[in-house]
């Protein structure tokens, strides 16, 4: 009966202890290439440090734009475009993103057969240029112009020299 | 062919009871099944079931639509679609009640596809189409037994055949609405069918040739409705709380009883020749109203409990009686991580007739057995679909008095179990 | 002895019930830990939005031809780039082109595929606007605002979905054909316009972005001043499928007041665009 009692007893008193056992702190983690972490929440701010894609950063004060995090040892403020609640995803690319050009249609090559699995071919995309609805040459052109990222950084550098 | 509405059925058992036996459960209550003694003996739905049907505060999904109809504008997605199957065990032992000393077994085995409901969002609200099994026995046994010591003597054969179908199912569209930010009211409406076979067939042989035969078939079949009012508020971040009011009406009933028998010397089936007689009734027996209550705290996106507490109405008068009773659920639902959840529960199934008084001479009262059950199920989820299993055990110890027109009781012990899997889609 | 036990811990419960602070219930707390991962976006999910906004590039191209200068598609595509390495989803391959059209207008489609037209560039004075109107376009992506209203996912091939399927009893969900899709993504495109919150949303973020790189954040507003100011039909399509520039200038002003965008040092590139764009 004692047992009994005290067992109900466990029961009521974690269930009162529920609306405060769940208050954990909420970690997020960077999104952007870079991102920086700033001495207060304005775009003006100095920087600390600049944190890379994927690390985690703890939550300590939320506002309407910026968060104040924790990151290692340091504190500071990050922009919230700049993160999320889950882990950003490696690059997403498909198969078929090897440009196809008009000769392509006579090669059977796997780019084209799984393409034709998904329901399209490449060379029905190359047919299909004839009625001016879908120009998927084009497209072709579009995906073929490929840049390295450090260029980038170096383009950027260049122009605002930050 | 109908006789008199006002005659009691059961009343007009006990005439054509073998008194002679020890056992007969085809006297008095044992017309009903003992399923009509109480109101929760299966649990409805996917998450609700894992959960000891302590919904009327969550309600937020198909099995919602049977809880608490309110809760399904809460429902995600556009279309939902949820469906249970189980396997249902109950055993009712009496005991020392054949020939004094040996117990008598009831029990019932039965799978069914106990729920399905379907969700979609119409206009402002949300329309849903459901249908429960909320009961059903199927008890079937064959028995002989010998050397059993009856009120003409010892008895060289006693052979039962028994077989019992007793099924209770719901079917109707439900409608919820938003009527503020955070309170909503739903309504179902149910049609009710009950439809009960039994067969029973008793003979005693004694040393002498002599023998008795009893031959018993009933059938009630029912048809009503059984509309349920839900309405659910959120007062506070996290908190929900539920309540609904239920009543089975019905509109239709048609009982039909015939008796055959022979009596051996002695025995309370007077003829020495075979005869049979034949009773039907309209009468409609009167079912309870129903209030629930219910509150769930959402702790956090992987943790949930939540709690339920129901009053029943007394109904009913005579031996059709049905007390006023009370039943209470809790549940816990936990997330390990996105794919998998356990769920948890426990609940009671109290017995809607009084306490057996003994010592005294009051006769034929129905018997009264309180179970208590717990349950858990483990769910898998994926992008658009969730699949459940679980395992729901009730049990329980009270009286009978099976005897017909005798003050003693007897000790009976009641245990249930249902193993059950159950699926939601959303589309 | 029992009852005691039960009327203390009943009463402990209430009382920390009572003095917890109970915040106002928002819509989401019923959200359990599997729905919020079905709505996050997976590997699949991004390449059923990739293949989308394939066709609806291509689409893009058969009404307004690719305007075929290398050098110019690199510059415009650096701009870009510098600007999606600073967004949320550089899970993505971005890619820009120009637009051999003298109307006045961009777009995006969704997995990264950015346009602008010859008429919107020879609109712009400097590098800032430029990335301005880029930036928006990025926003539209990373919002993901089309793949949302289209409703674009992969489809769920598990085994507990196929279970799922035959015991829920609900056959065949709404397959769209994806030639429907991709009509209805260009209809938003070129005619209705997203919504209007949408392009509000994509304007605020877009700025925001600017001022995360570098770039001067006033921008825009001013590009947006220009276009108003521009009224020849060429401007036109921008105000169909756009909120009225007014509202675009209002809101933008406001945005810049809250974050003080207007203090502080920003870059405009002036030099670098007139080398690198001129149609002369």
């Amino acid at each position: 009966m004692l047992l009994k009692g005290l067992g109900i007893l466990g029961i009521w008193l974690l269930l009162a202890l529920l609306p405060v056992i769940t208050q954990a702190s909420e970690t997020l983690y960077v999104q952007s290439v870079k991102a920086k972490l700033l001495s207060s929440p304005s775009f003006q701010a100095d920087t600390i440090e600049v944190i890379s894609k994927g690390a985690a950063i703890e939550v300590v004060e939320s506002q309407q734009r910026w968060i104040k995090v924790n990151y290692q040892d340091k504190s500071g403020w990050i922009n919230k475009l700049l993160v999320a609640s889950k882990p950003p995803l490696n690059k997403v690319t498909l198969l078929e993103d090897q440009p196809v050009s008009q000769d392509a249609r006579r090669r059977a090559s796997s780019v084209a057969t799984s393409a034709a699995a998904r329901g399209l071919s490449a060379e029905d995309r190359a047919r299909l240029n004839i009625k001016n609805e879908f120009d998927y040459a084009a497209l072709s052109q579009m995906e073929s112009l490929m840049i390295e990222e450090s260029e980038v950084w170096e383009f950027l550098n260049e122009g605002i020299g930050k | 062919m109908s006789t008199s509405i006002n005659i009691n059925l059961k009343h007009f058992a006990y005439q054509y009871c073998g008194v002679i036996l020890a056992v007969l459960l085809l006297c008095g209550q044992s017309l009903v099944s003992a399923d009509e003694y109480h109101y929760n003996n299966i649990l409805i739905g996917d998450r609700s079931s894992g959960m000891g049907g302590a919904y009327t505060a969550i309600s937020e999904d198909p099995s919602g639509l049977y809880y608490n109809p309110a809760g399904i504008v809460y429902a995600s997605g556009n279309n939902l679609s949820g469906s249970m199957n189980s396997y249902h065990n109950t055993s009712t032992t009496y005991k020392d009640v054949l020939g004094g000393n040996q117990d008598w077994e009831r029990k019932s085995s039965s799978i069914l596809p106990n729920f399905f409901g379907i969700i979609q969002a119409l206009g402002e609200g949300k329309l849903g189409f459901s249908y429960a099994v909320t009961d059903d026995t199927l008890e079937d046994q064959d028995q002989t037994f010998t050397n059993i010591l009856t009120s003409l003597g010892v008895a060289d054969t006693f052979k039962i055949n028994f077989n019992n179908q007793d099924t209770t199912f719901l079917l109707g569209p439900s409608y919820a609405k938003k009527i503020a930010d955070d309170l909503s009211i739903g309504i179902t409406l149910y049609s009710y069918f009950r439809d009960q076979e039994r067969i029973l067939n008793l003979l005693l042989t004694y040393p002498s040739g002599d023998y008795d035969w009893t031959n018993q078939y009933l059938h009630i079949k029912e048809f009503g409705l059984a509309p349920v009012l839900g309405a659910m508020w959120s007062p506070f971040d996290k908190v929900s709380l539920g309540m609904t009011i239920r009543k089975t009406v019905l509109l239709d009933s048609k009982t039909t009883l015939q008796n055959i028998c022979r009596g051996a010397v002695g025995s309370s089936c007077s003829s020495a020749t075979v005869t049979e007689s034949t009773v039907t009734s309209d009468e409609k027996l009167l079912y309870p109203l129903t209030m629930s209550f219910g509150a769930a705290y959402f702790v956090s996106n992987a943790l949930l409990v939540s709690g339920d507490f129901s009053y029943y109405f007394g109904a009913g008068d005579g031996l059709s009686e049905k007390v006023a009773t009370w039943n209470m659920a809790a549940g816990i639902e936990y997330y390990l991580n996105p794919d998998w959840a356990l769920r948890g529960g426990f609940f009671t199934n109290n017995a809607n007739t009084n306490e057996l008084q003994s010592g005294i001479t009051t006769y034929n009262q129905p018997e009264h057995v309180d179970l208590y059950g717990g349950s858990f199920s483990v769910s898998h989820f994926s992008k658009s679909s969730s699949i459940t299993l679980g395992v729901s055990l009730s049990m329980g110890d009270g009286k009978a008095q099976l005897i017909s027109n005798t003050a003693t009781l007897q000790d009976t012990e009641m245990f249930s179990s249902t193993i059950f899997m159950s699926a939601s889609y959303s589309y | 002895m029992y009852r005691h036990f039960m009327a203390i811990g009943f009463i402990a419960m209430l009382m920390a019930y009572a003095t917890h602070s109970w915040a106002e219930a928002d819509s989401k707390f019923r959200q359990r830990v599997h729905q919020q991962s079905q709505q996050d976006y997976g590997e699949n999910d991004i390449k059923a939005e990739i293949r989308l906004g394939k066709a609806i590039s291509a689409k893009i191209f058969g009404k307004y031809p690719r305007l075929d200068d290398q050098e110019l598609t690199r510059y415009v595509t650096l701009v870009g780039m510098s600007l999606a390495l600073h967004g949320n989803r550089t899970e993505l391959e971005y890619h820009f082109a120009v637009l051999d059209t003298d109307h006045v207008n961009a777009y995006s489609a969704p997995g990264g595929y950015i346009f602008v037209t010859k008429g919107a560039l020879e609109l712009m004075k400097d590098e800032a606007e430029l990335a301005a109107v880029l930036a928006h376009e990025i926003a539209h992506v990373t919002e993901r605002h089309i793949v949302k209203e289209l409703g674009i996912r992969s489809k769920d091939a598990s085994t507990t979905g196929s279970i799922g399927q035959l015991l829920g009893g609900a056959g065949g969900s709404a397959n769209i054909a994806f030639s429907q899709v991709v009509e209805k993504a260009t209809q938003i495109l070129f005619e209705a316009g997203f919504h209007r919150q949408d392009e509000l949303d994509a304007d605020r973020i877009g700025t925001l972005l600017l001022a995360t790189v570098g770039y001067d954040p006033l921008s825009l507003q001013r590009y947006l001043k220009k276009v108003h100011a521009h009224k020849d039909e060429y401007a036109q399509s921008i105000n169909t499928t756009h909120p009225p520039s007014q509202q675009r200038v209002e809101k933008l002003a406001q945005l810049i007041q809250d974050e003080k965008l207007n203090s502080g040092e920003y870059s405009v590139a002036q030099l670098r665009f007139a080398e690198r764009v001129n149609f002369n």
